[in-house]
């Protein structure tokens, strides 16, 4: 009875497996991997996908600020909640993030109440400090100010570059590395690998820190009027994944003009 | 032996099992994939719509504001990108490299000059862009005249139908295109990005990317390269060996542009107004003195092409109503006076309203511009200027010359402006411009004409300025 149990047990286990067992985890192996590569691919393309959208939504509300209020609202900061930080008529920062309290964008938030990107990291936003007639208020941010500074002298200086080699401040290395010299707004999401920037395409965009919300976290923001935007690269110290948007100047006219905002 | 059956029988089932679950995994990733490739196609396709509807937001923007770029021009849009040589880089409107005046240009959307980013379709090709010769803005080959009643030169055919869905009047002809090349057809082979930070390919070879229609035996990928109607294609669905996809721009969403601006009005009667003091400066230098008023006269209703400054000319017309002229070398000649253009060299000094933006924003409306002229204040009237009978504005004033500008087309009146050499001529109609009396007291030959002038409505909107008796300018 215990031999004939032994024998069973023993024939049981040595008759099918093995060999059959390793090519079915290999088939299995192989169609599981093949369908988990696109998967995450699928997943990072899904994030890319509603980050361009969410940033077509930030422009859509910024240009539908501008024709209610006639001019863009002033960058949001960690202190001021989401909402436009406004200090004496002026903006508090240049640079700084989407104020979405004050545009009412919907989405997702951190704990110092700025609008979050699909990878929970929140979106930049800088706009044109740009004086034209010299009186202290920003042209694009301060009522009233662009209707008197007029259309014709309204010059924005926000600047997108193909790459940071040799740009400066204030304008790419050359005008064949210039997307544009003449954004009034410029808007980002720092893309999927956020938390580093070791290129310098990528720190170009993250230049310099701004702090002071409840959750005491320093972020990185522009630290000038220079932006880049290009295609996403992996190759290492060249890694560029941010996501740059932009509002061309005639484009922000014509919607406040047809809004009776301008001229 | 009872023992090996049962053995085989456990055997045979896992392995069903197993191959059971191989099948399904297996299914299962075919149907992912190819929903996948589905989808894919299906983005790809919206990502293409979005970049069209993108790139026209952006080209009607860039025209709006043009007028505040480049004081008194009109809405133009820019040329497209035709290559990368000489100084004009990636993106940037060939302005000063754009073909004849009048001929139709097609290159690549000048993305950076329109201040946007690189607009890609779903294939990542840079989009292609088409503008009529009239409406490019192009340095010295940038059209005489243009204003919202120009009329596109593009005709779009569709593919399956060989119908023109667009174009089939003046009206309806587009004045731009914005193509989208798709992925590459067979026969079609494409440089890649060579340079770092580059957005579009250097291969402006047209052929690489736009395609044949064989159904029409059209293609997008070619201008005639002189003034003529130019003919594109677009497909409904899908065709074979045909995958452009085509967004037109028309006149009407241009001249909504215009119109719609809330200081349209103000400008035009600044710039009438304007025109009225240069007329009445021109009267008042006659060499006769302060008692010599007499103006010149205007210039026939039809002319040979009305995009010419140098046709707007009195040359022996010697009628009381007509266009307002620039050339008045007819008028002169019985009147003395020593200024042979009346608007081209008026100065601020004359007319305390000109001021350089206005010559050329008459250059873009002069078809608008008519006048009347009292006879007892034409060239051939007898000194010192008097009224016997002068012309009157409903009834009251005595005017010496009324100018009008004749505003928008009024559907209500069926208004038609088109010109050769495209179409036939229905500017030589005084109807076709202005409205009610304004319309019917032409020819004005002598004595009292009764001008009208109400607010603007569905059957008026002419804009009067009169100059009285002694040449001063006011809006009547």
């Amino acid at each position: 009875m215990l031999t004939k149990f032994r024998t069973g047990s023993f024939s049981q286990q040595g008759g099918f497996t093995l060999v059959e067992l390793a090519i079915v985890i290999l088939i299995m192996g192989l169609i599981l991997g093949g369908l988990a590569m696109p998967l995450s691919t699928q997943l990072d393309n899904a994030r890319i996908r509603e980050t361009r959208t969410a940033l077509q939504d930030i422009d859509d509300a910024l240009q539908g600020f501008a024709m209610t209020n006639g001019h863009l609202p002033c960058p949001a900061t960690p202190a001021s909640l989401g909402f436009a930080d406004v200090s004496g008529g002026g903006c508090v920062a240049q640079h700084g993030f989407v104020p979405a309290s004050t545009l009412g964008v919907s989405g997702p938030r951190n704990g110092d109440n700025l609008l979050l990107d699909a990878w929970a990291n929140p979106f930049r936003y800088s706009v044109s400090a740009v004086d034209a007639d010299g009186d202290g208020n920003w042209d694009f941010t301060a009522p009233g100010e662009m209707r008197d500074v007029s259309l014709g002298v309204l010059d924005p200086d926000l600047t997108v570059c193909s790459t940071a080699t040799g740009s400066s401040a204030t304008a790419c290395a050359g005008p064949a590395t210039t997307l544009t010299d003449s954004a009034p707004v410029i808007v980002f999401s720092m893309g999927k690998d956020w938390s580093t920037f070791t290129s310098a395409d990528q720190q170009e965009n993250v230049g310099a820190t701004l702090a002071g919300g409840p959750t005491a976290t320093s972020y990185r923001v522009p630290a000038d009027n220079v932006a880049v935007s290009r295609r996403p690269g992996e190759q290492a110290g060249n890694e560029f994944d941010d996501i740059v948007s932009w509002i061309a100047g005639s484009a922000l006219y014509h919607r406040m003009v047809s809004a009776g905002q301008l001229p | 032996m009872m023992m090996h059956n049962s053995l085989a029988r456990r055997q045979q089932g896992a392995a069903l099992l197993v191959m059971m679950l191989v099948v399904i995994v297996g299914a299962a990733a075919l149907l992912v994939s190819k929903l996948d490739r589905n989808a894919s196609r299906q983005s790809q396709s919206s990502t293409t719509q979005a970049s069209l509807a993108s790139a026209k937001q952006a080209l009607l923007a860039y025209a709006m504001s043009y007028p505040d770029r480049v004081s008194g021009a009109a809405a133009q849009l820019p040329c497209p990108d035709i290559d990368t040589s000489g100084v004009t880089l990636d993106g940037e409107a060939h302005e000063f490299d754009c073909g004849a005046a009048g001929e139709t240009m097609l290159g690549r959307l000048p993305w950076k000059t329109l201040g946007i980013a690189a607009l890609t379709d779903g294939a990542g090709e840079c989009l292609w862009y088409a503008v009529s010769g009239d409406y490019k803005s192009a340095g010295a080959a940038t059209a005489a005249m243009l204003n919202p009643d120009s009329s596109g030169q593009l005709e779009l055919l569709q593919s399956e139908s060989g119908a023109v869905v667009q174009g089939q009047t003046a009206a309806s002809r587009p004045v731009a295109l914005i193509i989208a090349s798709g992925p590459v057809l067979g026969g079609q082979t494409r440089q890649a990005l060579g340079r770092p930070g580059q957005q579009c390919s250097d291969d402006f070879n047209r052929q690489a990317f736009l395609d044949d229609d064989a159904a029409t035996g059209v293609s997008n990928a070619s201008v005639s390269g002189s003034v003529a109607i130019e003919q594109f294609v677009l497909a409904a669905g899908v065709v074979d060996g045909f995958n452009d996809r085509v967004l037109p721009i028309t006149r009407r969403e241009l001249a909504e542009l215009v119109y719609q601006r809330h200081d349209f009005e103000t400008r035009i009667r600044e710039l009438t107004h304007a025109l009225a003091q240069c007329l009445a400066a021109h009267g008042k230098s006659n060499p006769g003195g302060v008692t010599d008023l007499r103006l010149a006269w205007p210039s026939p209703v039809p002319l040979t092409d009305y995009r010419v400054d140098s046709q707007y000319d009195d040359a022996g017309s010697g009628i009381l109503s007509g266009r307002l002229s620039d050339v008045v070398d007819d008028s002169n000649a019985l009147t003395g006076n020593a200024t042979s253009r009346v608007l081209t060299d008026c100065s601020p000094a004359a007319a305390p309203l000109w001021d350089a933006r206005m010559l050329s924003m008459w250059q873009n409306w002069k078809d608008h511009y008519f006048l009347y002229v009292a006879d007892a204040f034409s060239p051939a009237a007898a000194v010192p200027s008097s009224c016997g009978s002068c012309l009157t504005v409903d009834g009251s004033g005595q005017y010496a010359a009324v100018l009008i500008f004749a505003n928008r087309r009024l559907q209500s009146a069926a208004q038609s402006r088109d010109a050769p050499p495209f179409d036939a001529d229905t500017r030589d109609d005084i109807g076709n411009y202005l409205e009610s009396r304004n319309t019917t007291l032409h020819p004005y030959l002598a004595g009292n004409a009764d001008l009208e002038s109400r607010p603007a409505d569905a059957t008026f909107n002419d804009i009067l300025y009169c100059l009285d008796t002694s040449l001063t300018v006011s809006a009547c």
